[in-house]
């Protein structure tokens, strides 16, 4: 079973200096995050900067989901299952970790395929070691630190 | 009838130096667009409050059964409901609400989970807020209204 995941230092991806209360940022960064991967996921578009995502779906695979879902694009969603295990979460040294773990981890690699291992269309919605996020999330990240620092 | 989400929108017009030039259409249109971002996000079976995930129907084969797929966890059956979603201003608050007496009938036992469903509460109440997203997008409005109104 994997675990696919992305973890990161928001202050050091924005780049900005970590405050005294960079974990309670951190969590709302961990909402934000989860939020706006699972609504470009819900809109069939790739959360990742430059990501791929192949947007129509084969013929037999639509018939299959036309049963279950009332939306036939690629949002990821036939079961829900997947989407559903998808978590983000503060880790203990203080970065943000958008993970699916356990048996839908194994789904999340099909298409995010950090293994290298997969054959599925490519449709990444959790970043590569390499990889991050598209500009807008970033971009929110960094309002987010900002407005922190408001006060 | 009406629901209420006033707090977080009236205190950012407060902070405006000039109440006044505000004007009702552009507090109107900014009403609107709050229910186009809680709409938007409902439709792809996200929570406009939490940013998470709708839980799915606990027993998709009694309900929805054969009135609509069981994904996504939209709310949406006639879509009457949806489209109840309404917004009205005042001098320094802008009210969401369901129109007519059904409509809220439904966002109550969505809130409270009627009939053993499982909750799904859709206008913040008390100290609910709305999700990190809709917030960020909802201050990026305001402050083009703002500079709009006193550029």
């Amino acid at each position: 079973m994997a675990k696919i995941a992305h973890k990161f230092d928001p202050f050091e991806l924005v780049g900005e200096e970590k405050p005294r209360n960079h974990r309670a940022i951190s969590r709302e960064i961990c909402d934000f995050v989860l939020e706006e991967v699972l609504n470009h996921v819900g809109d069939a578009k790739s959360p990742v900067r430059n990501g791929k995502w192949k947007s129509s779906l084969s013929k037999e695979y639509k018939k299959q989901k036309s049963k279950k879902s009332g939306i036939l694009k690629a949002n990821m969603e036939l079961s829900g299952d997947m989407l559903d295990a998808m978590e983000c979460v503060l880790t203990s040294d203080g970065q943000v970790e958008l993970r699916i773990d356990g048996k839908e981890g194994d789904k999340a690699d099909g298409h995010n395929n950090h293994s290298g291992r997969s054959n599925l269309p490519a449709r990444e919605f959790i970043p590569k070691p390499d990889q991050t996020f598209k500009r807008g999330i970033v971009a929110g990240i960094k309002q987010i630190i900002k407005e922190s620092q408001d006060g | 009838m009406g629901r209420r989400f006033e707090r977080e929108i009236a205190e950012d017009f407060r902070k405006a130096t000039d109440l006044d030039r505000i004007s009702t259409r552009s507090k109107k249109q900014l009403g609107n667009s709050i229910i186009a971002l809680m709409l938007a996000s409902i439709k792809k079976g996200i929570s406009p409050i939490t940013g998470r995930r709708f839980r799915g129907y606990k027993n998709p084969d009694r309900y929805p059964g054969r009135l609509k797929r069981p994904r996504p966890v939209n709310l949406k059956l006639t879509g009457k409901f949806l489209k109840s979603l309404s917004a009205r201003v005042s001098r320094d608050e802008i009210i969401l609400f369901f129109r007519g007496r059904k409509s809220n009938l439904i966002e109550e036992g969505h809130r409270k989970g009627a009939n053993s469903q499982r909750k799904r509460p859709i206008l913040p109440q008390g100290e609910e807020t709305f999700s990190r997203s809709i917030r960020l997008a909802i201050d990026k409005k305001l402050q083009q209204i703002i500079d709009k109104t006193f550029r």
